[in-house]
């Protein structure tokens, strides 16, 4: 389990007992929180949520290829450089990095790479082949990760401590989600409006930072407290599977 | 004597059930190759996917990038779907660019139908597809549009192209279930802020357990496609509807149990 920072008690109370220390949040809140723009909060980094863009199709009317060049790129074992310009059943398609076994019965032949000297004539008599098993070959295919290490893999920008509860020198209380930014800065996510959503980000003091991008659930903050991939009990007041009930019939499809 | 039987029931009942396996193929693409396109939470679905499914299965395997081609995917799928027997289970998870009519491999793209295809060949009695792409509504899409009314735009693809396998595949009802994180017309959404895909983290978390409403442990496909419908159409603010494609008679099968 992932080790939570202690959250200051001063300005996150878990004990349910109200006369705890006060915060500013509700303050913070009255004073102007609807009016409050978002201000970038972690590291200078926009805190909107990104689409995906649309790959642009050809005129042609059938599949085009999405890359057209590929970086040269190095691994560990094997450093190949490939360009894919059109889309051809015949054409050169990238190597695995691990495609060098010889399928089983009725499976696709992986191509091998071009130069091999394994395509030349041999003058010489091979040696008999071991008597292979095809299950063997195939188990050892399902087995295989094949990880492309420069892949993008973006570090979190954010990473959940704790979940508690803050209370305000009124005596609300609201669920809050303490969490730090990659530069190890402090803040706390706070649901003012009880619907098990994240409204805004104050720092320690309980000063209002930023309104919270999109849409950040309490479970989102369990899932990222829990690293292991344990099982998460439902949240008997979490209303997520109610949302877009008027809708899902159209999105079932048999 | 009342616990030892009990004990050597559970204990036969585990046993015979450790001969049915479950193959997972999990994928995902980040770097395409081009900043403009390039993703950069992807990958990092697809690798959490697997770790989850790791507690599920010892048979799980990860592609991803420049891994992600079609000729690897589809290999990886066939050598799965051959060695997959009657009473198994095949999953198959995809996070990346999607397009009309198919999901986008490192390469080339691969059309739903070969993938519906492929599945459609082996003896397993379930198989599951999680796709997080743009447009992956479009499975279902093609199977309820007819050739006449396939929008064809500026030279897009036809819908009608995809129609007839996929179309088949449903109707027949082979044990296929696809859980697609899009309509036909919109996008999937990914947040740096959140560290994942709308519907991946939604996937995770109802896999995990959220989706229990009933807290027995066994999350069915209809309760995790409800849990996942709600948590994306709430973070979406309504604008990307996932899609489930299934034989009703498989609403309850259990997809993740603890």
């Amino acid at each position: 389990m992932k080790e939570t920072k202690k959250i200051d008690p001063n300005k996150v109370d878990n004990n349910k007992d109200k006369t705890g220390k006060a915060v500013n949040v509700a303050v913070a809140v009255a004073a102007g929180a609807a009016g409050a723009a978002g201000a970038t909060l972690i590291n200078g980094q926009p805190l909107e949520a990104e689409e995906i863009s649309e790959i642009n199709t050809a005129d042609s009317g059938a599949p085009t290829d999405v890359v057209e060049d590929v970086a040269e790129v190095a691994t560990s074992g094997n450093t190949e450089a490939v360009e894919i310009t059109e889309l051809a059943p015949e054409s050169e398609a990238l190597q695995p990095i691990t495609d060098d076994i010889t399928n089983g019965p009725g499976q696709v032949q992986a191509n091998p790479p071009s130069g091999n000297p394994d395509n030349n004539n041999a003058e010489v008599q091979p040696e008999p082949a071991e008597p292979v098993n095809p299950n063997e070959i195939a188990e050892a295919i399902i087995a295989e990760d094949q990880i492309d290490p420069n892949d993008i893999d973006m570090a979190d920008v954010i990473d959940f401590d704790e979940i508690g509860t803050v209370y305000t020198i009124d005596g609300d209380s609201y669920t809050a989600a303490a969490f730090h930014d990659a530069a190890g800065n402090d803040f706390v996510m706070v649901d003012i409006d009880g619907d098990d959503v994240f409204d805004i980000v104050t720092d320690q003091m309980g000063n209002l930072v930023a309104e919270v991008p999109g849409c950040i659930n309490v479970d989102d903050a369990e899932i990222g407290i829990i690293d292991d991939p344990t099982y998460m009990a439902h949240n008997e007041h979490e209303s997520t599977d109610e949302f877009g009930s008027d809708t899902i019939s159209q999105d079932l499809i048999s | 004597m009342k616990r030892l039987i009990s004990t050597l029931l559970f204990a036969s009942l585990l046993f015979m059930s450790g001969y049915a396996r479950t193959y997972v193929l999990a994928t995902g693409v980040s770097n395409y190759g081009k900043d403009d396109v390039n993703l950069t939470q992807t990958t990092k679905d697809a690798k959490r996917f697997k770790e989850l499914m790791s507690t599920q299965s010892k048979d799980v395997s990860l592609l991803t990038g420049r891994n992600v081609t079609k000729d690897n995917v589809l290999k990886q799928i066939r050598t799965i779907c051959s060695q997959a027997r009657k009473g198994d289970r095949i999953i198959f998870f995809y996070s990346g660019h999607g397009m009309p009519g198919a999901i986008c491999g490192y390469d080339r793209p691969i059309p739903y139908s070969e993938l519906t295809s492929v599945l459609a060949s082996s003896q397993a009695d379930e198989k599951f597809c999680f796709i997080d792409a743009c447009h992956a509504g479009t499975m279902v899409d093609s199977a309820n549009k007819s050739a006449d009314q396939s929008g064809v735009k500026n030279g897009q693809i036809t819908f009608a192209d995809y129609s007839d396998e996929w179309t088949k595949a449903v109707k027949d009802n082979q044990g296929q279930i696809f859980f697609v994180s899009c309509r036909p017309d919109e996008y999937s959404v990914e947040s740096q802020f959140l560290g994942a895909g709308f519907f991946t983290q939604a996937l995770l978390k109802g896999m995990r357990g959220k989706a229990d409403k009933d807290n027995n442990r066994n999350i069915t496909v209809m309760e995790l496609f409800r849990y996942v419908y709600g948590d994306v159409l709430k973070k979406s603010n309504k604008k990307q509807h996932p899609q489930l494609i299934a034989p009703k008679n498989m609403y309850d099968v259990t997809v993740t149990s603890w």
